[in-house]
C-alpha cells in the first residue's frame, strides 16, 4: 500500500512538472534587454524623443500581451535608453555600455549618419545586431567597413529616390525649370548637391546656381540676392533648422518668394512652420509618413499620435519608424528562438514582412528602403503632394505661402 | 555697394551682441565665457513674454534685460568675484562652467528647437538711394551705437562710472578709498548681461537662436572685441563693422563656405600688426 502510494505521488509530481513545461503560455523567462542610445537633447532631439516613443510603444504592446515568445518561453522586454546629446562619440561609447554593462542583446538605432555610423561601428565590434532608421541609406553605407556591415541594418529612404520625388513634384507645377541649390558643408550636403545636379538634367531642369555654406551660417543676404537675380522659380535646400530660419527670413526680407521651396533636414522638423513663425508654411519636404500613403495601420497611428506631435508630420513618421524597428527586432527574436546574437542577426536578415512604416526586406547591403513621398507644410500638417508611385496627390500650393 | 552696406549693418548687430563682453573685460580683465548664454537667455525669456502677453519683442526686451541683469548680479558677486583672487584661469573656468549650466537648463526647459522672434519690421527692407537696407540690422546697429553712447556717459560722468574706472585701474586701491569693488563688479556684470540680452533679442529677430547658439555668438563677440581692442566700447563698434564687412565681402568674392577662414584670417593679421587691437580701450585710460 505504502509503495503504491509513493509511486502515485511520484507520477503526479513528475506529471505536474511536465505539464508546467508544456503549458500553452510556456514558462516565464528572464527579462530580455534591448538598448538604444538616442539624441534626447541637442540639435537632433526631435528625432530622439520620437524614436523613443515608437520603440517603447512596440515593447509595451508585447509586454501587455504577456511577453515575447522566445524558444517557447515568454519574456518581458526591457528598453534601456541613454541620451547621447546628439554626439557621435558619446553614442558609440553608450552603445558599448548598453551591451557590456546593461546586458542589451540588440541595439535599436539613433538617427542620422553622424550618430548611426559610429553606433554601427560599435555594433560590428561587439558582434551585436543593430537596426536603425531615420538614417539615409547612402549616407549610412558611406561609413560601412570593408566587406560591408555584418550586424548593422538600416531601414530608411534612399537619397536617389528622394531626389526623384522632388523633380516629380516640381513637374506637377508650372515653373521656369530653373533651380537654385543651397547646401551646407556637412557630409550629406555635397552628396545631395550631386544628386540634385544629376537628376535635374534627367528631368529637364537647370541648376542656375549652387550655393554652399557652412553649418551655423546666419548671413544669407548676398546668396539670396544672387538666387533672386537668377530668376529661379525653384529653391532646393539641404539645411539644418536654425540656418533654415535665417535663410527664410532673408528671402522674406528681400521679397524672394519662389514657386517651390524644398527644404531637407529643416523641413523634416516637426512644427517647423510654428518655429519659423509661419515662414515655412508651404515649404516642401521629403517624407516617409503622410495621411493617404496607404501604409499599414496608418489611421491608427495618426489617431494615437497626431495630438502628441501637434499634427500629421515627420515627428509622427519617426514614431512609426521607431515602432517598426522595434517590431523587426522583436519578431526576429521569436523567429530565432534564442537571444544568441548570431541567430538573432540571421533572423533579422530574413525579415520579409509588412510593418506600419513599410514592407521590410533587407538587401545584400543590409538596407531596406522605405517609400518616400513629397509633402507640403500646411499649418502644422505635412500634406501629401506625390503618391508612393510618384504620381500627383494633393495639388501643391504655389508660391511658398510663408514668403508671400 | 549693396554688399558693403549689408556687411556694415551686419557688423552693427555683431557689435551690439559683443558690447557686454568688452565692458566686463575692460573692468575686470575677465573673459566671460558665459556671455553667449546671456544672449540666448534674453531671447528665450523675451519669446515667453511675447507668447504670454503679446507685443513687440524689442519693447519687451527692456524688462527682460533688467531680469537677466538681476540674474547675472549674484553670479558675478558669489561665483566669479571669489575665484578672481585665485588667478586668471579660475574665473575663466568658472565662467565656462556657468555657461554650460545655463545651456543645459535652457535645453531642459525649452528643448533644442531654434527660436525666432518676429515683428513686422523684422523682415522689412528699405531702399535708400537704390541700396537695399535690412531694417532689423539697421535697428540693431542703431541700438548698439545708442548703448555705447549711454555707457560712455555713465562711465565718464556719473559716480558709478568713476567707481568702475577706479576699480578697473587698481581694485586694491579702489577698495582702500572706500569703493565696494565686489558690488561694482557685480553691477558691471549685470549691465553686461542686460546688453547681451538685448543683443540676443536682436539676433533672434534677425535670424534664429537655439540653446546651443551661445558658443557661436561668443566666438563672434570675442573676435569683434579683440579686433576692436579689448575693453574699448567704441572699438567694439568698429570691430563689429570690420567683421561684418569682411564676412559679407568674403562671402561674395571667395565663397560663403570660407567664411570662418576669411574672418579668422583677418583676425590673425590684425593681431600680428596690432596685438592690442585696432583701437585703444576707453575704460582704462
Amino acid at each position: 500500500m505504502k509503495k503504491r502510494m509513493l509511486a502515485v505521488a511520484a507520477i503526479v509530481a513528475t506529471s505536474s512538472l511536465l505539464l508546467a513545461g508544456c503549458s500553452a503560455s510556456g514558462g516565464t523567462g528572464d527579462t530580455i534587454t534591448l538598448g538604444a542610445t538616442l539624441p534626447l537633447t541637442g540639435p537632433l532631439q526631435a528625432f530622439g524623443t520620437s524614436l523613443q516613443t515608437g520603440y517603447q510603444a512596440a515593447i509595451d504592446e508585447v509586454n501587455a500581451a504577456g511577453g515575447l515568445d522566445v524558444g517557447g518561453t515568454k519574456h518581458q522586454i526591457e528598453l534601456v535608453v541613454q541620451d547621447n546629446a546628439s554626439d557621435g562619440n558619446t553614442a558609440a561609447e553608450q552603445a558599448k555600455s548598453l551591451v557590456l554593462d546593461s546586458g542589451a542583446i540588440a541595439l535599436l538605432g539613433p538617427a542620422t549618419p553622424p550618430l548611426t555610423i559610429p553606433v554601427s561601428a560599435a555594433a560590428e565590434q561587439l558582434g551585436v545586431p543593430l537596426v536603425s532608421t531615420i538614417t539615409p541609406i547612402k549616407g549610412w553605407l558611406s561609413g560601412a567597413p570593408e566587406g560591408g556591415y555584418q550586424y548593422s541594418w538600416d531601414l530608411f529612404f534612399d537619397e536617389v529616390q528622394m531626389t526623384q520625388t522632388q523633380f516629380q513634384a516640381a513637374d506637377t507645377v508650372e515653373t521656369n525649370k530653373k533651380v537654385v541649390l543651397f547646401t551646407d558643408t556637412e557630409e550629406d550636403g555635397p552628396i545631395q548637391a550631386g544628386l540634385w545636379a544629376e537628376n535635374a538634367k534627367k528631368y529637364g531642369y537647370e541648376i542656375v546656381d549652387a550655393i554652399e555654406f557652412p553649418v551655423g551660417n546666419t548671413n544669407f543676404s548676398s546668396q539670396v540676392a544672387q538666387a533672386k537675380a537668377s530668376g529661379a522659380d525653384i529653391v532646393m535646400a539641404q539645411i539644418i533648422p536654425p540656418d533654415g530660419i535665417a535663410l527664410l527670413k532673408e528671402m522674406k526680407t528681400q521679397g524672394y518668394d519662389p514657386q517651390l521651396m524644398f527644404m531637407e533636414k529643416a523641413g523634416n522638423t516637426g512644427g517647423y512652420p510654428t518655429i519659423t513663425e509661419g515662414l515655412a508654411d508651404g515649404v516642401l519636404a521629403a517624407n516617409w509618413f503622410a495621411a493617404g500613403m496607404g501604409l499599414d495601420r496608418e489611421q491608427e497611428f495618426i489617431d494615437l499620435y497626431k495630438d502628441v506631435v501637434g499634427g500629421v508630420n515627420s515627428d509622427l513618421g519617426t514614431i512609426v519608424c521607431g515602432y517598426t524597428v522595434a517590431q523587426v527586432v522583436l519578431e526576429a527574436l521569436t523567429a530565432a528562438g534564442s537571444t544568441d546574437p548570431a541567430a538573432l542577426n540571421d533572423a533579422i536578415g530574413k525579415t520579409d514582412k509588412t510593418f506600419p512604416a513599410t514592407h521590410v526586406k533587407f538587401g545584400a547591403d543590409h538596407s531596406s528602403p522605405l517609400v518616400v513621398v513629397q509633402t507640403q507644410w500646411v499649418g502644422n500638417d505635412q500634406i501629401l503632394v506625390t503618391n508612393t508611385d510618384g504620381s500627383p496627390a494633393n495639388p501643391i500650393i504655389t508660391p511658398v505661402a510663408g514668403l508671400k | 555697394m549693396d554688399v558693403v552696406v549689408q556687411g556694415l549693418l551686419l557688423g552693427g548687430l555683431y557689435a551690439t551682441a559683443a558690447l557686454g563682453l568688452s565692458l566686463v573685460f575692460g573692468t575686470m580683465r575677465l573673459v566671460n565665457l558665459a556671455h553667449g548664454q546671456f544672449l540666448v537667455v534674453g531671447a528665450y525669456l523675451t519669446s515667453i513674454l511675447v507668447s504670454i502677453i503679446g507685443g513687440d519683442p524689442l519693447l519687451l526686451a527692456i524688462p527682460v534685460a533688467l531680469v537677466v541683469g538681476l540674474l547675472a548680479y549674484p553670479i558675478q558677486r558669489y561665483i566669479f568675484t571669489p575665484v578672481m583672487a585665485q588667478g586668471e584661469e579660475a574665473p575663466i573656468t568658472a565662467a565656462f562652467g556657468v555657461g554650460l549650466a545655463i545651456q543645459t537648463i535652457l535645453i531642459l526647459v525649452f528643448s533644442s528647437d531654434p527660436k525666432s522672434l518676429t515683428a513686422p519690421y523684422a523682415t522689412a527692407q528699405l531702399n535708400l538711394f537704390g541700396i537695399p537696407i535690412n531694417v532689423s540690422l539697421l535697428i540693431a546697429t542703431a541700438i548698439g551705437i545708442a548703448i555705447v553712447i549711454i555707457l560712455t556717459f555713465v562711465l565718464k560722468r556719473t559716480p558709478f562710472g568713476r567707481q568702475v574706472r577706479a576699480a578697473s585701474l587698481d581694485a586694491e586701491a579702489a577698495g582702500l578709498v572706500g569703493i565696494d569693488v565686489k558690488k561694482t563688479y557685480a553691477r558691471v556684470m549685470a549691465i553686461s548681461a542686460a546688453t547681451a540680452s538685448i543683443g540676443g533679442v536682436l539676433v533672434a529677430m534677425s535670424f534664429a537662436i537655439a540653446p546651443s547658439s551661445g558658443t557661436g555668438w561668443l566666438l563672434r563677440a570675442f573676435t569683434v572685441v579683440v579686433i576692436g581692442g579689448l575693453g574699448s566700447l567704441p572699438g567694439t563698434i568698429y570691430g563689429g563693422l570690420i567683421v561684418g564687412l569682411v564676412e559679407s565681402v568674403g562671402a561674395v568674392t571667395i565663397g560663403p563656405q570660407y567664411r570662418d577662414l576669411v574672418v579668422f584670417g583677418v583676425l590673425v593679421i590684425i593681431l600680428i600688426v596690432r596685438p592690442n587691437g585696432l583701437f585703444k580701450k576707453a575704460v582704462r585710460t
